[in-house]
């Protein structure tokens, strides 16, 4: 398994892509932007423009002012200051630093002010390294807002929807679904902040009536700023698995005073599809009952996780990878849950190398375990990827997310596998 | 409000005429806020009678963020003046710079910066050593700067450095308040600081005299303005208050920073004046920001590569969480992309981290390192490499001693690897870095085995590890009379690695010129005779290196050497009616071993109308262009095209051409035959590919 966690700071990175027309730049040395450029392309999508010179090298994303050890030594901010130079015309420029160059003590407002660059510019001060990606991923955008945004008066009918962040696979899928169903109630997106929401909607989500999360751990940094600015912020239930989906539809809808009847019947549509492939074969029904599985999660997705395939499958958790980085709330949630289903003892501060017969984690590790045969299938729901290359969508989350999860729950334990 | 900053000499008294002039100020009814920058944390002492107060620095360490209150770090001293300490690391570890930046980020966060203060005095540790010291003088802070000194040359140096790092600031505004000297009772110390200050264009604000009414009021836990109001040392507290409340209200009064060069400042330690030339502009070392100077990767992931490979070795990464997670993340997926084995191992199996935080960036990292090493002895670890990041390096963890001291408590190997990120170089400098220690694991042999050969793996493309010996390459290897005795880097264990010294003979996996130099020097170290050639890649290739086994050995291998010309020939005669008669153009990087291509090309029936070097490969630009070698662009590509008119391009450069014309990303094929005969079956299909696919339309 991954030892370490995909970190604050990468995913200070990916909140800074996440806006559809922002621009990042990485303040450091070139071996930290390698991983994370490459990461960007496959997260959210923009079309290649070849950029060659100096901070490109042929790629557009995520330039850097590739520092060295002399730069370390005697400060390196007008590097920064060229690179500004050549940005040509976006709408919005996020400055991020690494580790190591955070600790230098660039005067960064200093090499922004001096650069050519005359448009919105955020500077990321303290780096997130080693802190969860759902910190890194929410102090990002909740600077990033606190330096652009301004009070706005309220449209009616219009929200914010954050906490989807676009490291979770899927995610377009996840934001259309979302859409969809605030649509049928009547409400207008505003902002879909870390979701691909462009620059002007940005500035313009202060005027939303009300924010609503997705996955809370990725926006309570987001949501105190923009409380600050006057836009309240609604945490409802995550919508994972049909149920947890309803819920979530259920607490907009009382939240806006709107009808969730349209959006709930989407979804019975969907979930009742479900169940008739699952009733369709002999022995569909009792297929899964008392089947086990693993987690190595370290969002707290885990939790609505382990409650659905015990709802939903009658499936068993052999072992869950305790994360350090949960709350001390979600935990004693979690070994509650556990608990009143008999298996306290599945939590674990490492992944077991015990047989299951479903790993959940991140592609990498789901991979290495499905190929040495530690479980039948593995099923990727964190970064990083092995399927990179989204032709297909994978969302996670919503009724689109419990599909894909159904399929990969049952196309992995019942059939052929080629290896 | 205005924001006056005090800068000197470490022990040259700044916390004593920041807490008088802070008195001062207070006494004519301003409202102060007075920041101690010092990890001492002893500037606000006397205005607290002699009580000292949580540093900030402390607090955010022992202080959940949930239960922080700005108001917890703020005490109120006397005349009313609100006081705050950063504090910092004991002396030896961590980064205090990086205590100033989180000390200010949590103030500013918290919005102390924006109460409705008068004067903000922040008084800042000795000299500027780095940026963080350097933060105070920003001018997003301090409005004005004064620079406290005695006569010392030191001092005045100190005084120099501080002007020196202004200028590095200076926007056009100017912000030096002045001199103040505060006398240590040297001969004529006066005139040396008079000269100092006129030679760098600064009046001197104040006169400090010696005076036992300091130690006096020190011991009472006062400032000596409060103890002693009307005094000689007090009114000369007195005047630079009413300076800063004169600079204050018409801020033209301020100067800009006019630093001196060495030869300045040995004038000015021989008491001669200096001259217009001794006067510095802005000038900063900097590195250059051309394409050929840039680093794209770093020794850490050097040092990674060639560690993570070796079953047995237990590799702890001394720095942020996403350092280990990006250098092996991308090692690692690639290596499971490509595996087709089901007991593939990932490399994390054989990494853990320390996870440094920012807080470790102030404290330093050395309990979380001797934790995890503790950690890693109980399960059962023997050989550690402790390879560390760029934080490690900058906040100046002791590495060596750490893993010294730690072995002898666990009674384990515990090798560090001090590469400190970027600090040595790039990847290979990180491989050569770690290769010495690698290979003291190895067994003396005295008597070599002529019938054993050791593959040198390749030590350029990282994903290659993996992929390079197919059941092609050890057969083409036992044709030549040999048996695989170890091949290292790639995958391998201790027990294998301490064999290495057996093998009479020793091949590389691949023949770039830095490739060479790095497999020659593992070779010395392991005394074999290592082979002119490389393992093949092409026919031609084929039959030169089983000549030279030849010759090396005294073996006939005329039948191997037929068996694969045959096949050869049969195999490529399909492939050769796509290809005959085309033409094309080669964009080829410079390190590129091209034999085996334009051999095969030759054998294709395909003609080379223009070839090109390209140096636009982001890891060889800097290499190639260091050498004087142009760097290529795409434009260069397009003009070829439109010259030549080519069937197609073949280049390995990364980026996709999408120009009028096929292009085919060429990479480098497994050695020996069948890596070549897939490559050739690749190249015929292409011409028979649309010249544009239907998406691109």
């Amino acid at each position: 398994m991954i030892p370490v966690n995909y970190d604050g700071f990468m995913a200070s990175i990916q909140a800074s892509e996440s806006i559809a027309d922002g621009f990042t730049v990485l303040h450091g040395p070139g071996a930290c932007r390698a991983m994370n450029s490459t990461m960007a392309e496959h997260l959210i999508r923009r079309d290649y423009v070849p950029r060659e010179g100096p901070f490109y090298y042929g790629n557009c994303r995520v330039p850097c002012t590739y520092l060295d050890t002399n730069d370390y030594i005697n400060g390196s901010e007008y590097k920064l200051t060229e690179l500004l130079a050549t940005v040509g015309d976006v709408k919005l420029v996020t400055v991020i630093q690494t580790p190591g160059t955070s600790l230098i003590g660039d005067d960064l407002t200093g090499a922004l002010a001096r650069s050519d660059y005359k448009g919105p510019k955020v500077v990321q001060r303290v780096c997130q390294m080693s802190m969860p990606a759902s910190a890194g991923y929410d102090v990002t955008l909740s600077e990033i807002i606190r330096a652009v945004c301004a009070r706005r008066e309220k449209v009616k009918g219009t929200v914010n929807v954050m906490g989807l962040p676009i490291l979770m696979n899927g995610w377009e899928e996840t934001k259309r679904e979302l859409t969809g169903y605030l649509e049928s109630m009547g409400l207008r997106v505003t902002a879909w902040i870390g979701a691909g929401c462009t620059y002007d909607e940005l500035l313009r989500c202060p005027s939303a009536e009300f924010n609503i999360s997705v996955l809370p751990e990725f926006c309570r940094h987001t949501a105190e700023t923009l409380e600050s600015l006057g836009v309240p912020t609604l945490f409802a239930p995550v919508p994972f698995g049909f149920r947890g989906t309803d819920d979530w539809i259920r607490a907009v809808a009382e939240r806006a005073g709107a009808s969730p009847d349209t959006a709930l019947e989407c979804t019975a549509e969907r979930r009742v599809r479900s169940t008739r492939i699952m009733m369709s074969f002999t022995h569909g029904a009792s297929l899964t009952r008392g089947k086990t599985y693993s987690v190595s999660l370290d969002s707290e997705i885990v939790l609505p996780l382990v409650k659905w395939m015990h709802s939903y499958l009658s499936m068993f958790p052999r072992c869950i990878r305790r994360c350090g980085w949960w709350s001390p709330e979600f935990t004693e949630e979690l070994e509650s849950f556990l608990d009143s289903i008999h298996c306290g003892n599945a939590l674990s501060d490492e992944l077991t190398d015990e047989r299951c017969d479903l790993l959940f984690s991140d592609g990498m590790t789901a991979g290495i375990y499905e190929k040495s045969g530690r479980c039948r299938a593995g099923i990727e729901m964190q970064l990083p990827y092995l399927k990179r290359y989204g032709f297909v969508e994978r969302p996670i989350l919503g009724t689109g997310g419990t599909e894909q999860v159904l399929d990969a729950v049952f196309n992995g334990l019942f059939t052929p596998r080629l290896r | 409000m205005f924001h006056i900053a005090f800068y000197g000499k470490g022990g040259i008294g700044k916390s004593t005429v920041s807490a008088n002039v802070s008195y001062q100020l207070s006494e004519k009814g301003k409202r102060i806020l007075q920041i101690g920058c010092d990890p001492k944390h002893d500037s606000t002492r006397l205005l607290l009678e002699g009580k000292s107060q949580t540093t900030v620095l402390d607090y955010l360490r022992d202080t959940p963020k949930e239960h922080r209150n700005i108001n917890d770090v703020v005490m109120n001293g006397a005349g009313n003046i609100q006081c705050i300490e950063a504090g910092g690391p004991e002396p030896g570890v961590g980064c205090a710079g990086r205590g100033i930046l989180t000390m200010f980020d949590f103030l500013k966060s918290n919005g102390i910066m924006d109460r409705d203060y008068d004067y903000h005095i922040y008084d800042v540790l000795g000299d500027v050593v780095c940026g963080g010291f350097a933060v105070p003088m920003r001018k997003d802070y301090a409005d004005a700067v004064y620079i406290v000194t005695s006569g010392e040359f030191m001092s005045l140096y100190a005084a120099n450095n501080i002007l020196k790092g202004m200028l590095n600031f200076d926007d056009g505004t100017p912000r030096v308040g002045g001199i103040i000297l505060n006398c240590r009772g040297l001969q004529d110390e006066y005139r040396y600081v008079e000269n100092f200050a006129k030679s760098v264009g600064l009046p001197i604000i104040s006169v400090i005299p010696r005076d036992h009414r300091f130690r006096e009021s020190e011991a009472m836990g006062r400032t000596v303005s409060q103890a002693f109001p009307g005094s000689e040392p007090a009114e000369a507290m007195a005047k630079i208050a009413e300076d800063i409340l004169s600079k204050s209200a018409d801020s033209s009064k301020l100067y800009h920073p006019h630093p001196l060069d060495d030869a300045g400042m040995d004038l000015v330690a021989k008491g001669l004046d200096v001259t217009e030339a001794n006067k510095l502009d802005y000038k900063r070392i900097r590195s250059p920001t051309t394409e050929p100077s840039a680093i794209h990767t770093c020794a850490f992931c050097g040092a990674l590569a060639m560690l993570s490979r070796i079953e047995g070795v237990h590799i702890i990464v001394h720095g942020p969480t996403c350092c280990a997670y990006e250098m092996v993340s991308f090692v690692d997926m690639r290596n499971l992309n490509r595996s087709h084995r089901d007991d593939m191992r990932s490399v994390w199996d054989s990494v853990s981290c320390t996870n440094l935080t920012d807080s470790n960036s102030i404290y330093g990292g050395r309990k979380e390192l001797e934790r995890l090493i503790r950690e890693r002895a109980e399960k059962g670890d023997e050989h550690i490499f402790v390879v560390s990041a760029c934080v490690a390096g900058i906040i100046g963890d002791d590495i060596d001693a750490i893993c010294t001291s730690m072995s002898k408590e666990c009674g384990i190997h515990i090798v560090p690897v001090k590469v400190d990120g970027i600090a040595q170089g790039d990847l290979s400098a990180g491989r050569e870095y770690v290769l010495e220690s690698i290979l003291e694991m190895t067994e003396p042999c005295s008597e070599k085995d002529d019938r054993l050969i050791n593959v040198i793996g390749d030590f350029r493309a990282l994903d290659e590890f993996h992929s390079f010996m197919d059941d092609s390459v050890v057969d083409l290897i036992r044709s030549a009379g040999f048996e695989i005795n170890a091949i290292y880097p790639g995958w391998t264990d201790i027990e294998t690695l301490k064999r290495l010294p057996r093998a009479k003979y020793s091949v590389l996996s691949n023949g770039s010129k830095r490739f060479r130099e790095l497999g020659s020097r593992l070779n010395d170290m392991i005394g074999s005779t290592l082979m002119k050639n490389p393992l093949p890649r092409g026919m031609a290739a084929i039959e030169k290196w089983l000549s030279e086994v030849e010759s090396l050995t005294g073996r006939d291998l005329s039948e191997a050497k037929e068996r694969y010309a045959s096949e050869y020939r049969e195999r490529l005669a399909p492939i050769r009616e796509r290809t005959v008669g085309k033409k094309v153009v080669l964009v080829l990087s410079p390190a590129s071993d091209r034999e085996w291509f334009t051999d095969l090309l030759d054998d294709l029936g395909i003609e080379v109308v223009y070839s090109m070097e390209d140096t636009y490969r982001i890891s060889l630009v800097g290499y190639d262009a260091a050498q004087g070698k142009k760097v290529h662009h795409r434009s260069d590509t397009s003009e070829a095209v439109e010259k030549y008119h080519p069937d197609a391009i073949l280049t390995d450069s990364f980026s996709d051409l999408n120009l009028k014309v096929l292009g085919r990303y060429i990479g480098t094929p497994n050695p020996g035959f069948e890596g070549l005969m897939d490559y050739a079956e690749q190249l015929g299909y292409m011409f028979d590919s649309p010249l544009t696919e239907e998406w691109r339309e």
